[in-house]
């Protein structure tokens, strides 16, 4: 546990090197990008000037990292104090900007790995029991197609059917119609916040709203888990405690839920939560087709403005997230599991 | 089961991904009409005898376009993992033969890259480096590497032990000589079988990057930023037409690749079939 904890150190400093490179030392120039197009030579120079360009390079990680200690001035900021700058675009610190989307992105990904789990566990059973037969093939069409429809375009697909021929689901207009007041709780995830105060009318409106979200960013999971699924179910079905169990007059559900599912559980759980570790950061697409208000719309609105500090932030941030429900994701196997023992 | 049934999704696959390529190939005998021709009068046309595919913005001819399109997605795809595999090969092959703290340092640098969601990674250095065809292919490329260096690193770590390798060092070769001669062939296969579905990922990365406006720059036309003309149409009504074709081709190039790398593995690896 402490040996996996130590392991995340480097990984997680290596993470900051190259978002750190990325930000300063690729060919573009960062302070002509921050300046804007109009910017002047001068001014140019003097945005170099106050974001350290021109010191050398392992100087400008030292204060990227630490803040400004690491030149002998007071003032200090630095990555270490969970500075990540200030946003060109709203004004606020970029941390607090990041912090006040990060519900709306959870929500998001929180119902949409429900969704890809309910649909995929049990197809995944029940498609290993019917080896070779039609239901088997038919999911691994689904499997295989899932990979390859991009996700922003289902989600428009979605929104096609449902918003404008059938009209059933609201339109991409984020978590609640516009003006809507907006559920106050300890979450930030709407549709728990009013779930717990009681309020139904909001509950509905946001369960709505989450719907198409949740299938278009759920959806691209389902074929992996399945296909994880299924393949460990196969296993467990030639395994001798199933042949007992099966001796022993189990059969049906009790066998396959109970038995079967249980066993085949720690890898698609781990792959679950691989997958949302990484749609925290790359629901941007999805978040930009229902102008979710998450944190990857924030990246998309802070790229196409060249909000140059903000865009490294969201990009620092999703790798971090990644890697700590990498680290989440082992310790919860071996909750799961416990033949699995950390090292 | 038969061998049969493999055969049948590779060459659903090879036919597939055929198509797509003499689309692209022969954009020009395909599509009627100019695909940056701006035509103000015939905008958000539906589809129709003149226009297959509509009408989208600047009364552009979506069928032209998404002819012309297959050209810069599948040129950037095959030349991302084309680079990939130019860098990540002979990495692999090194660092798993030679081993020792060349292959550590090596692999923790990969964890790092690879703690990065691709697209994420991408649109940092894209922001940076600015947009164009020759960027697209290079950062798509360098995201694709470290899935080569490990494939290849793995295969060569368990090739090394074989008989024959050994056999070959003792009748006097050189280390290098092994690693080219005895150990690099036995690589290709994997690496054919992960170019294949590398590319279908490519497909995809390189059509969201260019949804959310870091692609090949307009006018000129590209899948993702095809579909992403059509999410203003949402709120007025929707011109179905516009995102719903550039979407069924890339899904129609990815499904298609992934499906050739899939049946090549099978093949390339029989042991896996046990499973199916």
């Amino acid at each position: 546990m402490t040996r996996r904890l130590a392991a995340l150190i480097p990984i997680l400093l290596g993470v900051t090197l190259l978002a750190f490179v990325v930000s300063h030392a690729l060919p573009g120039d960062p302070a002509r990008q921050y300046a804007g197009i109009n910017a002047s030579e001068a001014q140019v120079e003097a945005i170099r000037e106050r974001l350290g360009l021109n010191e050398s390079l392992p100087v400008q990680y030292c204060v990227y990292m630490i803040g400004q200690t690491c030149l002998g001035e007071p003032g200090g900021g630095g990555l270490i104090r969970g500075d990540l700058g200030e946003s060109i675009r709203t004004g606020f610190s970029v941390a607090q900007d990041v912090g006040a989307r990060l519900p709306a992105t959870i929500e998001m990904v929180a119902a949409g790995m429900l969704f890809a789990l309910v649909v995929a566990l049990p197809l995944g059973v029940w498609a290993a029991v019917r080896k070779g037969k039609l239901l088997d093939k038919f999911c691994r069409f689904i499997s295989t197609l899932g990979v390859a429809v991009p996700d922003f375009w289902l989600a428009m697909i979605l929104l096609l059917i449902f918003f404008i021929v059938l009209e059933w689901l609201p339109g991409p207009v984020g978590r609640l119609p516009i003006g809507a007041t907006t559920p106050d709780g300890p979450t930030g995830l709407y549709v728990i916040d009013s779930l717990v105060s009681g309020d139904w009318e909001t509950f509905r409106t946001a369960v709505k709203h989450l719907l198409l979200p949740m299938v278009a960013i759920g959806f691209p999971a389902v074929a992996p888990i399945l296909r994880l699924t299924r393949n460990a179910t196969l296993s467990v079905l030639n395994s001798d405690y199933i042949a007992f169990g099966r001796a022993a007059g189990l059969r049906g559900a009790p066998l396959y839920l109970k038995y079967v599912l249980r066993n085949a559980l720690p890898g698609a759980v781990t792959m679950a939560g691989l997958i949302a570790g990484y749609m925290i950061g790359g629901a941007v697409l999805v978040e930009r087709v229902f102008s979710w208000p998450g944190v990857g719309l924030y990246g998309y609105n802070s790229l196409i403005n060249t909000d140059y500090p903000a865009i490294q932030a969201y990009v620092l941030l999703s790798a971090v997230t990644y890697t700590v429900v990498f680290l989440a994701v082992d310790l919860v196997q071996s909750l799961i599991d416990p033949r699995v023992r950390l090292k | 089961m038969n061998a049969r049934k493999y055969d049948a999704r590779l060459i659903i696959g090879l036919t597939m991904f055929g198509f797509m390529v003499a689309v692209a190939v022969f954009a020009p005998l395909i599509a009627r009409n100019d695909p940056l021709a701006i035509d103000l009068t015939n905008q958000f046309v539906p589809p129709s005898a003149d226009h297959w595919f509509g009408t989208a913005s600047l009364g552009f001819d979506v069928f032209a376009r998404v002819v012309y399109a297959a050209r810069h997605d599948l040129l950037i795809a095959v030349s991302a993992v084309a680079l990939s595999i130019a860098i990540g090969h002979p990495i692999g092959l090194l660092v798993g033969y030679v081993g020792g703290w060349g292959d550590s340092v090596t692999m923790r640098c990969l964890d790092v890259v690879q703690a990065f969601p691709a697209l994420v990674l991408a649109i940092g250095v894209l922001s940076a480096l600015g947009q164009g065809v020759r960027n697209l292919i290079l950062v798509i490329g360098i995201v694709g590497v470290p899935t080569f260096v490990r494939l290849v690193r793995a295969e060569v770590r368990s090739l090394r032990e074989h008989a024959y390798v050994e056999a070959g060092r003792a009748v006097g070769n050189s280390r290098s000589k092994i690693l080219v001669r005895y150990i690099a062939p036995g690589t290709v296969g994997t690496v054919v079988t992960q170019a294949a579905v590398s590319c279908g990922w490519a497909v995809l990365l390189a059509a969201a990057l260019g949804f959310i406006g870091l692609g090949v720059p307009l006018p000129e036309p590209e899948w993702g930023a095809m579909i992403a003309e059509g999410i203003p149409e949402m709120r007025r009504g929707g011109s179905w037409w516009i995102p719903v074709f550039p979407g069924i081709a890339i899904a129609i190039t990815a499904f298609s690749l992934i499906l050739i790398g899939e049946s090549v593995a099978d093949l390339v690896e029989p042991t896996r079939r046990k499973s199916r």
